[in-house]
């Protein structure tokens, strides 16, 4: 695609943007810029960050479960009702846009209604957790079907495929980029719900931990936390991401 | 014995958009030879895609009477074991690479793996495209894609091939040498083509016969023997008069077609990439 | 069936819903804490409209929400199209800077919330700098892309009549681009909404996020569930207006 040529000058400036960031930082934090109560340096960040790890283990576990089933909880009911609904193209018509306003609305807004009526244990976390992932979800369930062209379900009736065969052979191939896609957004979706939810509550899981941390004022193993729960779920979310393309590499 | 027989079909549907009753097919009757090369030609909408599809057992035909018959038996469904068909969008899906595209059809057919695999090589090397086993669609120009459908095709090892205007997305060079490459595979594997164009010269370079339609509703206004020797010199003295003769009863037909107005019915144009 | 137009069909999909939603609040033994009937609702989206309600300071607590969006999103946009200028404009930046933008991308945001709130306080400020952070990506990303993408034709045909490089950059690459600026704006403004409003129910001091955790602790669940409509009714709204813009500009 790209020659990369000047390929030492990329990495140059990466490592030189990082450098910059890391210096201001540690700065802001030696000289005073910034009071150190409320950012701790760098080097201190990494020092905490095992001890940190190895305390919120539990709370990660916790944390861990909680979104798994959150996901899980919001992808199985998205691909009930967008299957359901894709079959028929009214349906589809019909529900679409209503389902695509749940996505935009700021869900955040019901955090106090779920707190109403499933108390404040882990299971308004499953919930808020579930249905940030159950819309973007759904959404790509009911437009993956679009993507199998009439004609190579045609084809695979000339060839002599049964019902089954044919939606194992074409239909199932032909959306999936799209499900492993709309799969990304639900993670990410997922994962800010849980989050979220934790925080304001803080009671159990990483959320919590950040904000005992925070309130406590203990900003070293305040930042480290917050680097562990970055590193995760950045990760978590490149892996997806990088998952989406591979499935979706025949397209383009 | 000719290998498919249709007599007396008709079809007629309902059209949602203009809710209107439409005769597509008016007690046509048609026959082909084994081995033969045979030619369906006429105006746009006359049917012949129809009557295609429904020797192929894509389409029921209407049951006033009218029957088709492949092999002796008549045709209640698609039959891949006698019959390929071939569409004019190549129809490659594109997340198998292009070796898996042309075992398709034979995964239908509890064909062994290793023999898949074989029987596709062996076509695709018929056809030089050996180097792209492995690329995927979205690589090849729109010639190659169709080379490989008709690869998929072959493949299947049927005695009838049938096609829908397979060439008539590509540019004119492809064209002509797809078309002869067709005709040098015809003769090495011996087999039957039934072949869809609205393309007269097509229809007089390729065919061995050549049913001409009427405009809608279809019926065969002449069936005529195209003895050319081979290989057909475009432009020769001896062409140019077969398509005299052919153009002179289809050209009533296509002024018939083109002054009703009438729009063609399902006729997908489709692009080769998708 | 199918006489039924898809946006009938859905009106009447969410008046049958209302409908029996109201039968089941009225008829039900559910706690009148839990959920309010639509009836009653409305009356209070009324009465809170026309100041008669008991939720304080409505209108000044929801304007200080909405200028918070308004300025979150000028800020956002303003960053984000020139970041994504600057990506696009140079090979070397933007080869250098996407892999770092895809990892900050993959963090969820909410993550780096105690931080900011740490770092800057309780005040509207860092519920602006939340809504920036949240918005400020799609932008960057959608602005480098469409300059990116523009067809290298347009610009050598500018090239050739004689064009420099700012009257192309304005003539011919901006008008270039601007679809895919314009939705990556678009999209921005969603996120940002969520980035404000996510930052003001968490931290309930000022603003509708205030009213309505208000509501919630003193159980006036009517007016519970009227400000958390009437909040979402402002980003639904919001975010239709804009899409409107943006159909316009683009037509245009």
């Amino acid at each position: 695609m790209t020659l990369r040529q000047p390929k030492y000058l990329t990495l140059a400036i990466r490592f030189a943007a990082l450098g910059i960031f890391l210096l201001v930082w540690d700065l802001a934090v030696r000289l005073g810029w910034i009071d150190p109560l409320f950012l701790a340096t760098p080097l201190d960040t990494l020092e905490h960050l095992v001890p940190v790890a190895e305390h919120a283990a539990p709370d990660l576990a916790i944390t861990v479960t909680t979104f798994l089933s959150a996901f899980a909880a919001g992808v199985i009911v998205a691909l009930a009702i967008g299957f359901a609904i894709g079959i028929s193209h009214y349906s589809r018509r019909m529900l679409l846009p209503l389902l695509a306003l749940g996505v935009t609305i700021p869900k955040v807004t019901l955090l106090p209604l779920f707190i109403l009526w499933f108390g404040i244990a882990q299971t308004p976390v499953i919930v808020f957790g579930a249905l940030s992932g159950f819309f973007p979800m759904v959404i790509n369930v009911m437009t993956a079907g679009g993507e199998v062209k009439p004609n190579q379900v045609l084809l695979a009736k000339a060839m002599g495929f049964g019902p089954l065969q044919i939606f194992r052979k074409v239909t199932l191939p032909a959306m999936l980029p799209v499900l492993v896609s709309g799969l990304f957004y639900a993670c990410n979706a997922s994962m800010m719900g849980v989050f979220i939810v934790e925080l304001a509550l803080a009671r159990h899981g990483l959320g919590a931990v950040v904000h005992d941390l925070a309130v406590t004022f203990q900003t070293a193993d305040m930042y480290a936390a917050v680097l562990l729960t970055a590193s995760i779920t950045a990760a978590v979310n490149m892996a997806l991401w990088y998952a989406a393309r591979y499935f979706g590499r025949w397209r383009y | 014995m000719a290998i498919i027989e249709v007599t007396g079909v008709s079809k007629t549907y309902h059209d949602a958009a203009s809710d209107r009753v439409i005769r597509t097919l008016d007690k046509i009757s048609l026959a082909a030879e084994e081995n033969d090369f045979l030619i369906l030609l006429g105006p746009s909408g006359c049917g012949k895609s129809t009557l295609l599809n429904i020797i192929a057992g894509l389409v029921p035909h209407d049951p006033d009477g009218g029957r088709v018959l492949v092999a002796g038996k008549p045709v209640t469904g698609p039959n891949p074991k006698l019959m390929a068909y071939v569409f004019q969008d190549p129809v490659l899906y594109p997340w198998r690479t292009v070796l898996k595209n042309v075992e398709f059809g034979l995964e239908a057919q509890d064909v062994e793996k290793a023999q898949r695999r074989e029987r596709a090589l062996k076509y695709l090397r018929l056809v030089g495209l050996e180097e792209f086993v492995d690329a995927y669609p979205r690589q090849l120009s729109g010639g190659m894609a169709q080379r490989v459908a008709l690869c998929r095709a072959l493949a299947l090892e049927t005695d009838i091939i049938l096609m829908d205007e397979p060439f008539a997305a590509l540019d004119e060079q492809s064209r002509i040498l797809l078309g002869d490459e067709l005709v040098l595979l015809w003769r090495q594997v011996r087999r039957t083509i039934v072949f869809v164009t609205h393309s007269l010269t097509e229809a007089v370079y390729l065919g061995q016969r050549i049913a001409v339609f009427t405009a809608r509703p279809g019926r065969i206004k002449l069936d005529i023997a195209n003895d050319l020797p081979r290989p057909r010199a475009i432009g020769g003295a001896e062409f140019n008069r077969m398509v005299d003769l052919v153009w002179q009863q289809l050209k009533v037909e296509s002024q018939a077609a083109s002054a009703s107005g009438r729009v063609a019915a399902r006729q997908e144009i489709l692009l080769p990439k998708e | 069936m199918h006489k039924l137009s898809p946006t009938l069909a859905r009106l009447l999909l969410v008046l049958v819903l209302l409908v029996l939603w109201e039968i089941f609040t009225r008829f039900s033994s559910v706690s009148a804490i839990l959920i309010a009937p639509p009836s009653a609702i409305l009356w209070q989206m009324a009465q809170i409209l026309v100041r008669a309600s008991n939720v304080p300071d409505f209108y000044a607590n929801a304007w200080l929400t909405i200028v918070e969006i308004l300025i979150a999103y000028a800020v956002t946009a303003a960053i984000g199209v020139l970041a994504g200028i600057a990506v696009a404009s140079s090979k070397v930046i933007g080869d250098a800077f996407e892999p770092i933008l895809l990892v900050l991308y993959a963090v969820p945001k909410i993550i780096l919330y105690p931080v900011i709130v740490l770092m800057i306080g309780t005040g509207p400020a860092t519920k602006i700098v939340f809504g920036v952070f949240v918005g400020i990506f799609v932008i960057i990303f959608n602005t480098a892309a469409g300059l990116r993408q523009i067809e290298p034709n347009y610009l050598r045909l500018a090239h050739s009549l004689g064009y420099g490089g700012a009257k192309i950059f304005f003539k011919v690459q901006l008008p270039a681009a601007a679809q895919t600026v314009l939705a990556g704006l678009r999209l921005g403004f969603g996120y940002t909404i969520i980035g404000v409003l996510t930052g003001e129910l968490l931290l309930v001091n000022a603003g509708l996020g205030y009213l309505i955790d208000w509501a919630s602790v003193n159980y006036y669940t009517a007016q519970l569930y009227a400000l958390i409509v009437i909040t979402l009714a402002i980003g639904v709204v919001a975010n239709y207006v804009v899409g409107r813009i943006e159909r316009h500009w683009v037509r245009g």
